[in-house]
């Protein structure tokens, strides 16, 4: 990370979660630099990951705006990996765990504190447990029993850990839910509901199949170094062995990449300052100018055949409020409407979705969370967005080094993807000067 | 459908180009004149890095078909999608529809195999079907048609009148004889149904549409 170690960039407390932190007033100063934070975060975060881009953003749109994702897609496809990497980079403390049938309470929540036991009161202990996280991680989410998914809903829902006489407030900024399939159980449907932002992964596809061997094995080093669950029960290839958790806190960077141990950054929470003033942004944000395309959107979805719940119907404006404050905005505008089909529950309707509102998220697009606006999106402004982070961060890492075999076919691809995408005579204003460097560096 | 319809009364009619969201996967790349040389360079060290290009090319055009990650990019190429059986700029989706635009072309010039519709000019040719041999993009990228190119009016007169450019093949590119040694029987007899004689072709638009009022020569089998 190329931020400084901690520095909180408003007087909002540090010690506190979203609900205290939403009090904040911060003008419009402390909410650029937040802004800045935030995005070099993610860019960071996102280096290496080879099509989790769209997760690793989503975390963070999920933690500015106070709402969960979920991750749909087959194992062993980099999910918990994008996550961790976001979690490393913003700092704060961490929390992580596979999931299991027989999986109890206590290796989420904590255990029974025995000395108070021994005095007849049931309290828990949640040192480094998820009643305690700023971000959290559970894989195959719904093999959860009743009992941990009722006490999860209470997490989720109001950030508040109750159990026995254990009452907790929860700074739980964002909690990313894992799952090969959306369950058909009713009862968990509607647990899963609560998760309002739906991120679908598949298999690396064919086209950047190359990246990722490259990707994969010269920066294998790098992620096992910097990821937070270093040296703990993660493995250097991002899986995490069944039953384990991984609870650490600080941005990754700021610790030495050689510690033997998940370190604790004892000094502040990294980047959660940053992301609260984007929270508390999002929390008073100016919504009136797109209220009436996010209803017009929202009859477009009936019509199609696509029914939200109430719930998710006026909290896709939470993720709405979220995109403008990443952006630095205090009002939302059209180009915050990208988001809109991450509430879609499925992907075939996500799918329909983006065709139904296409006109609607033409002028959709983030500079910050560049991919994830491409992939939901998929509008020309969106488009140029990601192709533009994509030059830009290639240029930077090339550098002034001379360009030849892999990377003159990484040039060439996002060239490929350039023309085949717009047409010359017009680029768009954030590609029009970045292809002349692109040209140039393969010329 | 009525401009399709007016334009049939009159007996002809052109091609409109309107903007395409979201643009084509690209199936293919396109280069015609001085851009041919630099895509043939880049297509043979794709190539020879296990890409299977399948190529056409004709005298100052190329257009090379694959999967989109081994598409080669290079100054002034213009990469197609493909729409209802034509290949058409990505970003740009024709007017009439392709759907039409195939069967008014397939009037005009029989049933060829490849068939790319770019806005000053239509690229004939029967269908590549085996990957191109790299010598053959060496010599296209050495000994193509001169860096200023011919325009679309000239590529037409050429094919009424003028000889194959001497280096450039015309048709499908052909693939590496050891590629066919190894396919066997079958490639020999798919090599029958790709001799170079049988012409590729690059036909201005507007001549394939009706407004030259000629008729356009009709491939013979």
């Amino acid at each position: 990370m190329n931020e400084p170690a901690v520095s909180p960039v408003t007087d909002a407390p540090t010690t506190t979660g979203p609900v205290a932190s939403a009090a904040v007033t911060a003008d419009e100063t402390p909410l650029d630099d937040a802004a800045a934070r935030v995005r070099d975060a993610v860019a960071v975060a996102r280096t290496g990951l080879v099509d989790r881009e769209p997760v690793a953003e989503l975390t963070v749109l999920g933690a500015v705006a106070g709402e969960h994702l979920l991750v749909v897609g087959p194992p062993g496809t980099g999910k918990s990996e994008a996550v961790r990497r976001v979690a490393g980079e913003l700092g704060g403390r961490y929390f992580e765990y596979l999931v299991g049938r027989f999986t109890e309470p206590n290796e989420i929540f904590g255990p029974v504190d025995l000395r108070r036991l021994r005095d007849g009161v049931v309290e828990i202990e949640t040192a480094g447990m998820l009643p305690e996280a700023d971000i959290a991680f559970l894989d195959e989410v719904f093999l959860g029993s009743s009992a941990i998914l009722n006490t999860l809903l209470g997490v989720l829902n109001e950030r508040t850990f109750r159990r026995g006489r254990s009452t907790l407030r929860c700074p739980l900024r964002v909690c990313v839910g894992a799952t090969n399939a959306l369950p058909d159980d009713p009862a968990l449907a509607a647990f899963a509901d609560r998760f309002l932002v739906r991120q679908f992964v598949e298999p690396i596809p064919d086209s950047r199949l190359d990246e990722l061997l490259e990707v994969g094995w010269g920066g294998r080093a790098v992620a096992a170094a910097t990821a937070p669950g270093a040296g703990s029960a993660t493995t250097p290839d991002g899986t995490t062995t069944p039953g384990s958790a991984t609870t650490t806190a600080g941005p990754a960077a700021d610790r030495p990449a050689t510690t033997g141990g998940p370190a604790v950054d004892d000094t502040g929470h990294g980047l959660l300052p940053a992301l609260d003033t984007l929270a508390a942004a999002a929390k008073t944000c100016d919504l009136s100018a797109v209220q009436p395309t996010i209803a017009v959107a929202l009859r477009r979805l009936r019509a199609a055949g696509i029914v939200l719940s109430d719930r998710r119907a006026v909290r896709s404006q939470r993720l709405v409020a979220a995109a403008a404050a990443v952006a630095a905005r205090r009002h939302a505008t059209a180009e915050d409407l990208w988001v809109l089909p991450a509430v879609i529950p499925t992907a075939d309707q996500q799918a329909t979705a983006r065709e139904v509102l296409s006109d609607l998220l033409g002028e959709a697009g983030s500079a910050s969370l560049a991919h994830v606006a491409e992939r939901l999106a998929q509008g020309p402004r969106a488009r140029a967005e990601r192709l533009a982070a994509t030059a830009r961060e290639l240029l930077t890492e090339l550098g002034d080094r001379p360009v030849a075999g892999g990377d003159r076919l990484r040039i060439e691809a996002v060239l490929r993807e350039l023309d085949a995408g717009f047409d010359q005579a017009r680029l768009p204003e954030s590609l029009a000067g970045l292809r002349p460097q692109l040209v140039a560096a393969v010329e | 459908m009525s401009a399709p319809a007016a334009a049939s009364a009159s007996g002809t009619f052109g091609v409109e180009w309107h903007d395409r969201e979201p643009p084509l996967t690209p199936a293919a790349v396109a280069a015609v004149g001085s851009a041919v040389p630099p895509l043939a360079a880049r297509a043979a060290t794709r190539q020879a890095l296990g890409a299977r290009l399948r190529g056409a090319a004709g005298k100052s055009w190329l257009v090379l078909l694959g999967a989109t990650e081994e598409l080669p990019w290079a100054p002034g190429v213009m990469y197609l999608g493909i729409e209802d059986g034509l290949l058409v700029p990505t970003t740009r989706r024709p007017w009439p529809p392709a759907s039409l635009l195939r069967l008014v072309l397939a009037g005009s010039i029989g049933d060829v195999g490849l068939l790319a519709v770019l806005p000053e000019t239509v690229l004939t040719s029967p269908a590549p079907i085996r990957p191109v041999a790299v010598d053959t993009l060496h010599a296209l990228a050495h000994g193509g048609p001169s860096p200023a190119g011919p325009t679309a009016s000239h590529q037409a007169a050429s094919v009424r009148t003028g000889p194959p450019h001497p280096a450039a093949p015309t048709g499908p590119i052909p693939a590496h004889p050891a590629a066919s040694a190894r396919t066997g029987p079958a490639a020999a007899a798919s090599a029958r149904t790709e001799p170079a004689a049988q012409a590729a072709h690059a036909w201005p638009t507007t001549r394939l549409l009706g407004h030259d009022q000629s008729p356009p020569p009709r491939q013979t089998p």
